[in-house]
């Protein structure tokens, strides 16, 4: 007979936020609404940090830290957007704090691939079921895979993407530009091979 | 009349078509009296203990909308000290016989010779007139049409519920003998459940198997000790006082039971015509069968299983795991569920803490 | 004059329709801003076809029970945490029903239900008791899981 998984989301009566004061009610909330966020939650980790290890630290940090600040968190608010919000701030922190030389702008890129120093022969190695595409999105400077994870795939709307990188449209729009720019450089035989039909 | 099963099950296939389109006999309904019970009605249950017989039946039944189980079965019925059934299942072929005595019944495989014996619940036929035909009366409307089968003259008689949560009854009585030839069963849809239909019957003389006896060498295990029980008896098991399931409309209580095996508190209810079983189990947590599938309702979650006609529903409330099991419509047992009460799906959080807990006493 | 992120926003639909047809306009006379547009068209193509990325079963309940030490700061030591999310993942969490400990296996098939039900339906009166031996008879020979032992009366 068949048994019937239900997602967590609909199948548990309502999440009711309680006062801030109710530390379990709060507790509730937070662990599902983390649940049901989960596995996009960890697909943004991914495409920002490029590998399991550090997207599984990068989403817990982000996850103790949401928690701490869940009193401030809107109930009926996006929760996925605000956790994305607090991920990407981590990980951009994140970065600051272990990359001795100045990070990467978009400026630095305009047109010519720039090796990302962290994407090693091992690494490259490492994430052979990545696929071409992962790779080059490794490549990228953090702002442009930033913009290019939560618009190109995750399939996100030019404002929700602003909203998680606290960015005005505009410049969610010249970002992204100029990341499909850099990947092209990055994917040059395969946009080739898809215009003449190839793939 | 034997044939060949394949040829049997088609006739039996027929007649319930036949059936549903009512293309039966043009003659009189005769509507029921309602100051009083239909007498074939009440002659097909006083024929149950009294009528000697032999014949050949065949039982039908349709699990799910594709699977249909069927058996022969070779009867001999000489009440009230024997009843042997022996059955030969079409199909994958398992036979098994039933033999009912006063007070218990033995089931066994006869070519592996082990099998099972139950001492049961004595029969209720003593109290139908006064329990359950007035239940049977509220509940359903009654029509019946003269018929014929087996070249005897017999009645038919339909029983179709008030409430449209469960099987209609469809009942072919030898007038002569009042011996039930053929019961039937359909869904509230229409859909065939059940059919079980003589295919060659012959009365036969009280005591003919007066010097019957069971095959020696039986290897018997005991199964299902049952036995009345008391409200304060329930109580004790079950740590403080029964959930009281809101069955569905029509359905009383004719009994408190515990039993030996499963859930130890068994509760029996009737509508005059079909049984709904209710068990429970003093439980913290919900322990579904294994099989059923989980529905959410707003209230919390319940776990469903359907087999032919018949639906499981399975629940927690108050610490207490309760399961019903009848000829009734998941609908209807759903609603009852959460007219009963269902206690909330536990918390993620509360699951998380009890899970760490139970793996550090693993520890 | 070519046309820079607005090939971008019109890739993407996220202009007005009078700046559409301006940037179509324009496409329609330029071959170096076609070629970039096909371009970005295909990058997006590309980026569509990523593999989906699938977190460890037991990511979930390890950052759960993190989060619970930050509350609690005591209760469930580390190393705990850690040996015991290889065991049992975040299917367990996910499943409505609540996971039982490890020894226990009560779950009683549902169709053993159903031939009880038959048998109680035997006394019935009414019953067809071919039928009901029948039914409560369809695995005549099944060996019943042990019930536990919480189950006899005190």
């Amino acid at each position: 007979m068949e048994r019937v998984q239900t997602p967590l989301a609909g199948s548990v009566p309502g999440t009711t936020f309680g006062s801030a004061a109710d530390r379990t009610a709060s507790q509730e909330s937070f662990a599902e609404l983390l649940a049901a966020h989960w596995q996009h939650a960890y697909r943004f980790a991914y495409y920002l940090t490029g590998n399991a290890h550090d997207s599984e630290d990068l989403l817990q940090q982000a996850a103790e830290e949401a928690f701490r600040a869940f009193h401030r968190f809107q109930p009926g608010t996006r929760f996925d957007r605000w956790l994305f919000r607090i991920m990407h701030n981590s990980f951009v922190d994140r970065l600051r704090r272990e990359r001795r030389r100045k990070i990467f702008s978009l400026d630095d890129v305009s047109g010519a691939a720039v090796m990302d120093p962290a994407a090693g022969p091992s690494e490259v190695a490492e994430g052979a079921l990545d696929g071409p595409v992962l790779r080059a999105l490794r490549a990228l400077p953090p702002d442009a895979r930033a913009v290019v994870a939560l618009v190109d795939l995750q399939g996100l709307p030019y404002d929700a993407a602003a909203e998680i990188l606290r960015c005005p449209i505009g410049t969610v729009r010249s970002r992204l530009h100029r990341a499909r720019l850099a990947l092209r450089e990055w994917l040059r035989p395969y946009v080739d091979a898809l215009q003449q039909g190839d793939l | 009349m034997a044939g060949r099963p394949e040829d049997s099950i088609s006739s039996v296939l027929l007649l319930g078509l036949a059936a549903t389109l009512g293309l039966t006999f043009a003659l009189d309904v005769r509507r029921l009296d309602a100051a009083t019970g239909p007498a074939p009605l009440v002659q097909s249950v006083r024929a149950r203990s009294t009528v000697a017989y032999q014949g050949e039946q065949i039982v039908v039944t349709w699990e799910g909308t594709t699977h249909t189980v069927a058996s022969l079965v070779q009867v001999e019925h000489d009440p009230p000290d024997w009843t042997q059934l022996d059955y030969l299942a079409l199909g994958p072929s398992r036979r098994f016989t039933v033999i009912r005595r006063p007070g218990s019944e033995i089931r066994f495989d006869p070519q592996r010779r082990t099998g099972i014996t139950t001492t049961g619940l004595n029969s209720e036929e003593d109290i139908f007139e006064s329990a359950h035909l007035p239940w049977l009366l509220e509940n359903y409307g009654i029509t019946m049409v003269p018929d014929e089968l087996l070249g005897r003259r017999a009645t038919r008689i339909v029983l179709v519920p008030e409430i449209a949560d469960r099987p209609s009854r469809t009942l072919v009585v030898d007038d002569v003998t009042g011996v039930l030839l053929r019961s039937e069963r359909v869904g509230p849809k229409g859909s065939l459940g059940e059919v079980t239909t003589f295919l060659r019957f012959e009365v036969k003389p009280a005591g003919w198997r007066k010097t019957a006896s069971v095959p020696t060498g039986l290897r018997l295990t005991p199964q299902l000790a049952v036995r009345a029980a008391t409200a304060e008896e329930v109580a004790r098991v079950l740590g403080g006082p029964p959930v009281q399931v809101a069955v569905p409309e029509g359905f009383h209580k004719t009994g408190d039971y515990l039993t030996g095996e499963g859930p130890p508190v068994v509760q029996i209810y009737s509508d005059g015509l079909t049984t709904l079983v209710v068990y429970q189990r003093r439980d913290s947590v919900a322990r579904p069968p294994e099989g059923s599938e989980l529905v959410a309702t707003s209230s919390g979650p319940i776990w469903v299983q359907r087999l032919g006609l018949r639906t499981l529903v399975h629940w927690s409330l108050a610490g207490k795991n309760v399961t019903v099991v009848g000829y009734a419509t998941r609908t209807s047992l759903q609603a009852a569920a959460e007219r009963t009460g269902i206690t909330a799906a536990p918390r993620l959080w509360d699951r998380l803490v009890t899970w760490l807990r139970e793996v550090m006493d693993w520890f | 004059m070519h046309l820079s992120h607005e090939l971008t926003a019109y890739l993407d639909g996220t202009l007005t329709a009078e700046e559409a047809s301006v940037v179509a306009a324009h496409l329609a006379e330029c071959t170096e801003c076609r070629t970039t547009l096909d371009d970005l068209r295909a990058v997006r193509s590309l980026l569509h076809t990523a593999p989906p990325i699938r977190p460890h079963p037991a990511a979930l309940s390890r950052t759960l029970a993190r989060i619970a030490m930050v509350e609690t700061r005591q209760t469930v030591p580390q190393w705990l945490i850690a040996v015991a999310t290889m065991a049992v993942g975040i299917a367990l969490l996910l499943q409505l029903r609540v996971p039982t400990a490890p020894r226990q296996s009560n779950r009683v098939s549902a169709l053993w239900y159903f031939q009880q039900q038959a048998e109680f339906a035997a006394v019935h009166p009414m019953a067809d008791v071919t039928l009901t031996s029948y039914l409560s008879s369809a695995l005549p020979y099944e060996t019943f899981p042990e019930w536990p032992a919480a189950q006899k009366t005190r």
